[in-house]
């Protein structure tokens, strides 16, 4: 990635980012990557789950009060004994307690609060590394910076990467719609649910681009969706697939255990379909 | 009376003809009383519909195609109205 060897490195991350940033240095530790020194690890609204223990001294988590994917997938995670190699459960921390911030306005919102990282005020009182009281300052160089992906933060509302689904997604109805997708023939196969998932399309295109019937649709994004499948130990991932409209399949087991059927519904909130569809 | 079959209708948009997969997994009694022709209510937490059944023998899937003109909409918790098509 451009870093030099022995370089003091600052991971931060945020949801399923800030979760790969506290495993990445233990992946060092285990001898997969000795080129650089992890200084400090800094992670925004992810489940709390390094069990083979970063010291306490480099991690910093922040987590805005009812986040459910600080809370839920962690509680999930733990609940089913998650067993993995490079994620599994860190019962312990539910002893050594994130820093818990306010994310403003909005406790009825679990998308928004989710998001809500960039703009808390309590944020301000800590330093680059995390600490409060502290100084330190990064002096950013603009000459050797280099975006490997979208600054998300400052995306507008709209432009989040929405998943929506028509209906009220609970884990029975995730369950129902789980299925081999008819069209992608096997091998490989397709398993999963659908979506409409398009990154840059607001919610009520999505909700059209579905015609979708039901009174009203359930939304989450993709980052919210992965970073809940990942804490209760399942790989998911959100893929392009045959269909009406924007249509996209959630990848996961089939049939879909229950207990990750519990934590994806988790990270859909319901809102009126702004674009019911009462066609023949 | 017809037999009622939870689905998910977002199942709806992976076909091309808009049919509704049933799932055998969440009812496989009532999955055993299938057969193409028969007139079945699928239903969800808001809604339901009346639909015929239809095996694809390529995918072996059970399917059901809605008659939207008898679609009605289920009465939310705590409310006794039922809204209809």
């Amino acid at each position: 990635m451009g870093v030099p060897p022995g370089a003091n490195v600052i991971l931060a991350g945020h949801s399923l980012g800030g979760l790969v940033a506290q495993n990445l240095p233990v992946l060092s530790e285990l001898g997969y990557n000795q080129r650089w020194k992890t200084v400090r690890v800094i992670a925004f609204g992810s489940p709390i789950m390094n069990q083979l223990r970063l010291p306490d001294s480099i991690t910093r988590r922040f987590a805005v009060w009812g986040d459910p994917v600080v809370t839920q997938a962690s509680y999930w995670a733990a609940k089913i004994g998650f067993k993995s190699m490079f994620f599994p459960p860190d019962i312990s921390g539910w002893s050594r307690k994130p820093i818990w911030i306010d994310g403003g306005p909005g406790f009825l919102d679990p998308i928004g609060l989710h998001l809500a990282y960039p703009n808390s005020f309590d944020l301000k009182g800590y330093d680059a590394l995390g600490d409060q009281p502290g100084s330190q300052v990064l002096q950013l160089d603009a000459a050797h910076e280099r975006q490997w992906a979208t600054d998300f933060s400052q995306s507008t509302a709209n432009e989040r990467p929405w998943v929506v689904r028509g209906g009220v997604a609970t884990s029975k109805q995730l369950q129902a719609g789980t299925a081999k997708h008819r069209g992608v023939p096997d091998p490989p196969g397709l398993y999963g649910f659908s979506v409409q998932y398009q990154p840059g399309k607001t919610i009520q295109e999505l909700a059209a681009a579905g015609k979708f019937r039901n009174p009203q649709i359930s939304v989450t994004t993709d980052a919210a969706l992965v970073a809940a499948g990942v804490a209760a130990g399942y790989a998911v991932s959100i893929v392009k697939s045959p269909g009406a409209g924007y249509h996209h399949t959630v990848q996961v087991p089939l049939p879909l255990p229950l207990d990750l059927a519990v934590a994806l519904s988790a990270v859909f909130t319901q809102e009126e379909n702004p674009a019911r569809f009462l066609g023949p | 009376m017809a037999v009622r079959l939870y689905v998910d209708f977002n199942t709806m948009a992976m076909d091309p003809k808009a049919r509704v997969s049933i799932n055998p997994h969440m009812q496989p009694v009532l999955t055993q009383e299938l057969h193409p022709g028969l007139v079945v209510t699928l239903y969800d937490e808001e809604m339901e519909v009346e639909a015929v059944v239809e095996f694809d023998e390529h995918d072996h899937t059970w399917l059901g195609q809605p008659n939207w003109s008898m679609r009605r909409d289920l009465p939310l918790p705590g409310n006794n109205d039922a809204r209809s098509a």
